[in-house]
């Protein structure tokens, strides 16, 4: 196997778990970040941010790991949220019906700020970001 | 000399398909050698190696026995065959038996004459032979089935195997009985290559074999193909035309490559340009002008059209073939006979019928219900040229400026790469980054390459994915011209195209990622072109340099608010 060095960078703020996967992203790669998801899924946070920005490559089979962590936040009542994508990924995404199931922002920090506005709608209380 | 054939010296480019083959024909001693289909385009040298093949065997040893027959359009009746491949049989195994080639230049021999040469060479299997043949001769189908069996009798009762070549094997579907074809005959040819004492190879127009063996499945299990391709190297392509033009005694200062290179190793188009070269009253230092009239009104033209007269004789007929020729030469899409049917309306039955003739002549190829030209760049001048000539009659003069502008610009600008890639995952990554690169040295735009990219990935994943595991390479070329920047990634593997759609995967389920590959391919490429090959199958993306990249994907992506 060649090296695509896919990573997962994470962390989560209050609620809100934001992920920026790295490399390759074919079907090992999408997994990795499926495990990820569901790792912040149990700790029972349901909001998610995917940052794309070091995505190099996406697959037919990445997308296809990437429609099954769709379905598994829908299914927990969670949200997700697909941030600094690559025009050709979007077209990939929209193309294989993806970005019907998810919020598009162009960067990470507006995700956060929509999602900040939309925790004081509810009337909660967000610590500064 | 046994066959006449180019000296040694001058035959270039095959030692090593001459050196494979003569390796596995000794090995018929053993008994352990298949029969040999050998394939590959018109023109490529098949008959020459044959014609080697047989002289090396002739004069270098003792072991095998080589036995050459051409088969003739004008001795198709059975017993014209039968005497005449009988005859011919005998008077080579004891040419080669006595080391005797006069022998060989004998032909048309009554029955009488033969045992005369029989009983003067002491040979008593010939004997045999020869009398078994004189009590069938009132039944023709058995008389046939003793001389298609004869090599093998006699390798049994001589204890020396031999090699029979058959050349223009295609013309044998046409073998008649009083004056009627009798398809089953071909029947008679499973014992005989299924022999081991006297394997035989096979060689003759590629499409019409293949349909023949395809039609008589029950011998195809014996046969081996081999194919031929073309001369690999452009050295190789150079010094035969040097060899020719020394042979012509032509001077001409400067070899342009170029236009060898775009010949692509084709022995039969190199030897038409030198005898372009020959006729030439003056100097002409434009290669490329002598081509055009090569392929418009010279030797090339006369060879192709030939063979389209031999398939179409009725003029009619002939020009709507010349139409769907043209329609598909100029359409980088697929064509099925339904769009065919539909484009030229045409009957169905008025487009299979002229398709299949196409088909079987090499002018086209079609392979899972999909229609395209060879990729020789010749024959697709031919076609051209031809439409424009003849169907909306343009000028000859018109016809070569807009040629000429067209191969002399296109031409300073085609760049190809080559690479080769393992056949393990993530290996697409390593096509891609070489795209990346070509696409930073040839300044394009980036959105283009990265939407290729895309296109690039999933082929390479479906090479692998549909190889079975029959190889351990994929094959990438990249070629960029002024218009389009074309990949094509070929890997081993037959089974990778649906006979039905002529494309990969029976089906796309909705959220599986199944069928996406395919999907993705179509989405981002301009053109993609399933292919079977020598090697298995490819898949040819073609990725327009003046597409309107923000018309492909959709929107950019945006807030979602």
């Amino acid at each position: 196997m060649l090296t695509n060095n896919f990573a997962v960078v994470s962390k989560a703020i209050d609620d809100i778990a934001i992920l920026q996967p790295k490399g390759y992203m074919n079907d090992l790669g999408a997994e990795r970040l499926e495990h990820e998801c569901e790792q912040f899924l149990d700790k029972g946070l349901k909001k998610l941010i995917i940052n794309f920005s070091d995505i190099q490559h996406i697959n037919s089979m990445g997308a296809s790991v990437l429609i099954g962590i769709v379905q598994r936040i829908s299914e927990s009542k969670g949200q997700l949220y697909f941030t600094n994508i690559k025009k050709v990924h979007f077209d990939v995404f929209e193309m294989l019906g993806i970005i019907k199931y998810v919020k598009i922002f162009k960067e990470e920090r507006e995700a956060l700020k929509f999602l900040i506005k939309d925790a004081e709608k509810l009337g909660l209380e967000k610590t500064d970001l | 000399m046994a066959l006449s054939t180019l000296p040694e010296k001058d035959f270039f480019g095959r030692k090593d398909e001459l050196t494979t083959l003569y390796r596995i024909t000794l090995e018929a001693e053993k008994g352990i050698t298949q029969s040999i289909f050998l394939s590959g385009p018109r023109g490529i040298g098949k008959t020459e190696l044959l014609k080697q093949l047989y002289n090396h065997l002739f004069w270098e040893q003792e072991r095998v026995i080589p036995f050459y027959y051409c088969v003739n359009n004008g001795l198709l009746s059975v017993p014209d065959f039968s005497i005449d491949y009988l005859s011919r049989f005998i008077c080579q195994r004891l040419a080669f038996e006595n080391k005797d080639a006069s022998l060989l230049g004998l032909f048309g021999l009554s029955l009488e004459r033969l045992s005369l040469i029989a009983e003067l060479k002491r040979s008593r299997w010939a004997l045999e032979l020869l009398d078994r043949y004189s009590q069938s001769t009132q039944r023709p189908t058995d008389s046939l089935r003793i001389v298609l069996g004869a090599p093998h009798q006699s390798a049994i009762s001589t204890g020396k195997s031999i090699v029979v070549m058959i050349d223009e094997f295609q013309r044998l579907k046409n073998l008649r009985i009083q004056g009627t074809v009798d398809s089953t005959l071909m029947t008679l040819f499973e014992e005989p290559f299924s022999s081991k004492m006297a394997p035989h190879i096979i060689t003759g127009n590629q499409s019409e074999i293949q349909e023949m063996l395809f039609s008589y499945g029950t011998f195809t299990g014996n046969l081996q193909r081999i194919d031929i391709g073309s001369l690999k190297l452009l050295d190789d392509s150079i010094l035969m035309f040097s060899s020719f033009l020394d042979k012509f005694e032509v001077d001409i200062k400067i070899i342009h490559d170029d236009i060898l290179a775009y010949l692509k190793g084709n022995p039969l188009y190199i030897k038409c340009m030198a005898i372009a070269l020959r006729s030439m009253r003056q100097v002409e230092n434009n290669l490329w002008k002598i081509y055009f009239r090569e392929v418009s009104s010279g030797n090339l033209y006369l060879y192709w059209s030939e063979i389209l007269k031999s398939f179409f004789p009725v003029l009619g007929i002939r020009r709507k073939a010349i139409e769907i020729m043209n329609k598909i030469n100029t359409s980088d899409e697929s064509f099925t006979q339904d769009r065919i049917s539909r484009f030229l309306s045409l009957s169905a039955e008025d487009s299979e019928t002229t398709l299949k003739s196409l088909y079987l002549s090499g002018l086209v190829t079609g392979e899972f219900g999909i229609f395209r030209i060879p990729e020789d760049r010749v024959l697709r001048d031919f076609i051209d040229c031809l439409y424009m000539r003849e169907i909306i009659e343009k000028p000859f003069r018109e016809i070569e400026e807009k040629f000429l502008e067209r191969v002399l610009t296109s031409e300073d600008r085609r760049i190809s790469f080559e690479m080769t890639i393992p056949m393990v995952k993530e290996a697409e990554l390593v096509a891609v980054s070489a795209l990346e690169q070509i696409g930073k040295n040839l300044h394009l735009n980036p959105e283009i390459i990265g939407q290729l990219q895309v296109a690039v990935i999933e082929g390479c994943i479906n090479a692998i994915e549909h190889s079975r595991g029959e190889g351990k390479r994929i094959y990438l070329s990249f070629n960029f011209d002024a218009e389009n920047l074309t990949v094509s990634i070929e890997s081993p593997g037959r089974e990778f195209v649906s006979p039905e759609v002529g494309e990969p995967f029976r089906g796309f389920k909705e959220g599986t990622g199944r069928g996406w590959g395919v999907r993705l391919m179509k989405s981002f490429a301009d053109s993609v072109r399933f292919e079977k090959t020598e090697r298995g199958t490819k898949v040819v993306l073609v990725k327009s340099l003046k597409s309107e990249v923000s018309a492909q994907g959709g929107k950019d992506p945006s807030v979602d608010e």
